[in-house]
């Protein structure tokens, strides 16, 4: 693991002297991601001959396949914006998508790790909605395939410094941005005056209202995020780039992580269920949230709220609001299993939903409400309206309202806290 | 080690194949149906306690553990908040199973053969035929501090917030009620099964006769014959309540949850290798099992006693008037306590419908502020995979479980003797569902087989025959043979007289057998996702997933569907005309 992150490292360091050379020349170029994936890809391994072949060859190829694509099955707007994507690909690429919609990627890698361990050539997933954790898991274990990004003609128009780094892990090109979140809070503007702005306001609201706070149980997804985030607040500033490199020890990780454990035990007393029961995912809390039962809540979508006081999920007085020292942002990808069988069906498949089209109505508030990771600004004008043409729902929140997100700790800090907090407090 | 997983399973089917062949008499078509459902019942089980042992003592050769060692049971103690999970499994497993035992006691003793037994009898179909995730869905929309419940009670009061109780609680009690409420009406049938084999009338007018009153002789008589004919479907509800997932997700705590969920969020971990320690916790949960099940049974054969000897050391019938009085109560207490169960059980089942057309509906409202069909076009879009899986998985499953029932009883009749079956036959059900669907999904694995559709439809058989063998064993017994004898003296073949006299006849009786067949399809979790690898959606899974999610309404439309579905195959099957099935000379 050290040496994979030396390797990394080093690749960074290649990656950024090329680039930045790159960008005293070319910052406008539409080429400049492109570049620089291209570079990434050097440092790492060669591009497989599939990857490499003509657009229209592999679109060929790919037509009559069929894909089993595996990505969190648990948001209906989710759901319905993939049964819409499958559809067009259906009809436009020829290519059947079937959604297996899991509980938890995890439960996708585990599969992936089983049936390498029992020697399987052809594999049951083509392609997984994967990011941080999971995909280090199974960049580790060789399981990803490519790299295939650059290769991708919608890869011309990513944002110029996404999709290199996943939670500080090189993509070295193995993985496709498919969108940009961050971490946002909501709260009820009939209950509270004002949201609590940080984890400090936070545990005072829980001290005047006991019961009425909670955070999602780790190793939720959200849970954990819940616990990245207080423990990146509860931090001086200065000390905070420890968490970029992976956890050097247990007694560095001890004496790091003591202020959150303390807020943590100062806080659960006071939450809902007397912090004896926590709602199983971001999910459940909304549906609380809905139903007053707990005041705040907290999604990884920044439209989120705007999606649900339209559907009627949420009632019309939540408002979505971040902290005031800003909230962990993170970018999530597509990738293709080694051994996937159907690998051209799947690269049409990630092309199609890099699409300004395709992305464009996955940035709609009454869609999904998901943040692109196209440059719009570079786009061609046809397809950039579809972008500006975007509805103002209420609810929304604006680019300038998230402000720059703090980034994701080193997978292994995400490890180190679950497995502390389980050892904690699920006795 | 040498003797790995694959050796032990090529060594069951060697001994299968020989097995057969020794034998002396020739092939006749019963010798195949019998081996043949004895092999489709025990080839499943043999695997999966094979593939439930092996990886506990550390041997999993497709993940490379080659050898044998104690790591799985030092991760598997390892795990933080175990003796925990214990507690709360023990609390909601025998907990649940203690409740719904009292309730069916109570129904034996205050309402069996009365004019409210049989309202009650009508109103509790639909939970009969209703998963126990819909149910739990229900329960929970129903009494949660947000619910339905509390609105009622609060609506005279301009209350802003919910109260605060904890429901679901961190102690398995809601979950022990849950599951009490959903395995009562089945622990109901098949005592009605039961009492509708015993001469009922005879038993009581003697007793009367006597000079006992009848609550009395329901104690006295009714009650250990009944509570002895259904220790084995009270043995299932047990192993059932201790190992169940879907209903302990939304019913149980989530802190630290009872260890079959456990095992499941084990078997889900992005490290495979975390299926090691799940083994131990398999087969932890399947020893756990059987432990209550002998402690259960010794403390039934005790009670058994002890209410022997009491009712014959206080046999004077001249009941005081303190004695009546006080019979009377309890028959009004256990009515009443039935009726609330059966009342809350519908209203569940209300409650879903209605959010299933609620767009909002907020605290405190108790009505929806907005209604629409939106979510039923959603899940028209995007169920249609998992409720056609579901439809074609119970009807397949549903008719090879009547048609194999047919061929064990038939099997029955033709040798007298059938001990060993029905336990091969109850083994599935008396085993924990996680336990052992994880062995047998391991020895799926390692014979090559890949999970889908194949395994999906063994799993849910395995645990759909024995009820449609419990459900149709009562009409079977009470046919009257001398049709069958008649027809046989006619010449007819025993083929003929099985199709053209017995299954004739007993179309009523096979159709509810198929129903319930079909509604223990409908309502399979563990088997649908441990053996279909996530490739078979269906009704129940997609359930479970969108309760996970953000959208309830969705959630009620898929629970509206899976609760729905068994229900209209179960009144089809009840319209079905009633064919002249019952012996004359029944006492």
């Amino acid at each position: 693991m050290k040496t994979n992150h030396l390797a990394g490292r080093r690749r960074a360091l290649a990656l950024m002297g090329g680039s930045l050379v790159l960008l005293a020349g070319v910052t406008t170029s539409p080429w400049a991601a492109s570049l620089a994936y291209a570079a990434d890809a050097q440092a790492g391994r060669a591009t497989p001959e599939l990857a490499s072949l003509e657009w229209q060859v592999i679109a060929e190829r790919a037509r009559g396949q069929r894909i089993d694509f595996h990505a969190w099955g648990g948001s209906e707007a989710t759901n319905a914006y993939l049964r819409a994507q499958a559809e067009t690909a259906a009809a436009r690429h020829g290519i059947e998508v079937r959604h297996v919609k899991i509980a938890d990627t995890a439960e996708s890698v585990s599969t992936l790790l089983a049936e390498k361990a029992a020697g399987r050539r052809d594999g049951s997933i083509d392609v997984i909605w994967i990011n941080g954790e999971n995909f280090r898991a199974l960049k580790q274990a060789e399981l990803v395939w490519g790299p295939f990004v650059e290769h991708l003609p919608n890869s011309d128009y990513l944002l110029e410094e996404i999709g290199a780094r996943d939670f500080g892990l090189a993509t070295d090109g193995l993985e496709a941005p498919w969108g940009r979140a961050q971490l946002i809070f909501m709260y009820d503007t009939a209950l509270l005056e004002s949201p609590p702005r940080s984890m400090q306001a936070l545990l005072e609201v829980a001290r005047e209202h006991p019961g009425r706070m909670t955070y999602p149980q780790p190793p939720s997804f959200h849970g954990t995020t819940f616990l990245k985030q207080a423990l990146i607040e509860l931090m001086l500033v200065e000390q905070r780039e420890v968490l970029a490199s992976p956890v050097a020890s247990d007694a560095q990780f001890a004496e790091v992580t003591a202020p959150l454990w303390d807020y943590l035990d100062a806080l659960h007393p006071l939450m809902w269920a007397q912090g004896e029961r926590q709602p199983a995912g971001a999910e459940e809390q909304m549906k609380l949230l809905a139903q007053r039962s707990v005041w705040i809540a907290l999604t990884f979508v920044p439209q989120e709220v705007a999606n649900a006081r339209q559907e009627g999920r949420l009632p019309p007085t939540i408002e979505p609001y971040i902290h005031d020292g800003g909230t962990l942002g993170n970018v999530h990808y597509l990738a293709i299993p080694a051994s996937a069988p159907h690998k051209a069906a799947a690269l049409v498949w990630i092309n199609q939903l890099m699409s300004a089209e395709a992305q464009a109505a996955k940035a709609d508030p009454s869609r999904w409400g998901d943040d692109t990771v196209l440059d719009v600004a570079r786009l061609p004008p046809q397809e950039r309206a579809a972008f500006e043409a975007l509805p103002q729902l209420p609810g929304s929140m604006s680019p300038e309202a998230l402000g720059t997100p703090l980034s994701e700790p080193h997978p292994s800090w995400t490890d180190a806290l679950e497995a502390e907090w389980a050892r904690r407090y699920r006795n | 080690m040498g003797a790995t997983l694959s050796q032990l399973t090529q060594w069951v089917a060697d001994r299968w194949r020989v097995a057969p062949a020794t034998g002396h008499a020739p092939l006749t078509p019963a010798r195949v149906l019998r081996w043949g459902v004895l092999l489709l019942l025990l080839g499943p089980t043999a695997l999966g306690l094979a593939g439930l042992v092996a990886p506990a003592f550390g041997l999993w050769p497709t993940l490379g553990f080659e050898q044998v060692s104690a790591v799985a049971w030092q991760r598997w103690w390892a795990l933080p908040g175990l003796a925990e999970g214990f507690r709360l499994t023990l609390v909601s497993g025998l907990g649940g199973t203690l409740l719904a035992v009292l309730l069916t006691m109570g129904w034996v003793s205050a309402a069996a053969g009365t004019r409210f037994g049989e309202h009650m009898e009508r109103l509790l179909a639909p939970i009969l035929a209703m998963p126990h995730l819909a149910l739990a869905l229900g329960l929970l929309w129903l009494a949660a501090p947000s619910g339905v419940l509390m609105r009622l009670l609060l609506a005279p009061f301009e209350v802003l917030v919910p109260p605060q109780y904890p429901l679901p609680d961190a102690h398995g009690i809601s979950l022990a009620v849950g599951l009490a409420l959903k395995e009562a009406p089945f622990l109901m049938l098949m005592a009605q099964t039961a009492l509708s084999r015993l001469p009922v009338t005879a038993q009581l007018q003697a007793g009367q006769a006597l000079g006992y009153s009848i609550p009395q002789l329901r104690w006295r008589i009714l009650m250990p014959q009944v509570m002895r004919a259904i220790a084995l479907p009270i043995g299932a509800v047990l192993a059932y309540s201790l190992a169940v997932v879907d209903v302990a997700q939304v019913l149980g705590p989530t802190r630290t949850p009872t260890l079959a969920v456990r095992l499941i969020e084990l078997w889900r971990d992005s490290d495979p290798s975390a299926r090691l320690p799940a083994s131990v916790g398999a087969l932890m949960l399947a020893l756990l099992v059987i432990g209550m099940m002998a402690l259960g049974a010794a403390l039934g054969r005790a009670l058994l006693t002890w209410h022997r000897d009491w009712a014959l050391s206080h046999h004077p019938a001249r009941a005081s008037r303190l004695a009546l009085a006080s019979e009377a109560l309890f028959g009004r207490v256990a009515r009443g306590v039935l009726g609330v169960v059966t009342l809350i059980s519908l209203l569940a089942f209300v409650v879903i419908g209605v959010k299933s057309v609620a767009r909002s509906w907020f605290f405190p409202a108790l009505l929806p502020s907005r209604w629409g069909w939106e979510s039923w076009h959603q899940a028209l879009a995007g169920l249609g995979d998992a409720f056609s899986n579901s439809l074609w998985l119970a009807l397949l499953v549903a008719t090879l479980a009547v048609i194999l029932s047919v061929a064990v009883f038939e099997r029955e009749r033709e040798s007298g003797r059938l001990r060993g079956f029905v336990v091969c036959l109850y083994l599935p059900l008396l085993l924990p569902q996680a336990s052992f669907l994880f062995g047998f999904q391991v020895g799926w694995l390692s014979l090559g087989a890949s999970p889908g559709w194949a395994g999906v439809v063994i799993g849910h058989l395995l645990f759909a025959l024995p009820y449609a063998w419990l459900t149709l064993a009562g009409p079977w017994a009470r046919f009257d043979t001398r049709l069958e004898q008649a027809a046989r003296l006619l010449g007819r073949s025993r083929l003929e007289v099985l199709i053209g006299i017995r299954l004739r006849l007993m179309l009523r009786p096979l159709a509810i057998s198929w129903a319930v067949a079909f509604a223990v399809s409908i309502a399979q979790y563990v088997p649908t996702v441990v053996l279909g690898g996530g490739r078979v959606p269906t009704l129940t899974t997609e359930t479970l997933a969108l309760a996970t999610g953000a959208d309830p309404r969705l959630t009620a439309v898929a629970a509206c569907l899976q609760a729905c579905l068994p229900l209209v195959v179960y009144l089809l099957a009840r319209a079905v005309p009633a064919g002249r099935s019952v012996s004359p000379t029944r006492g």
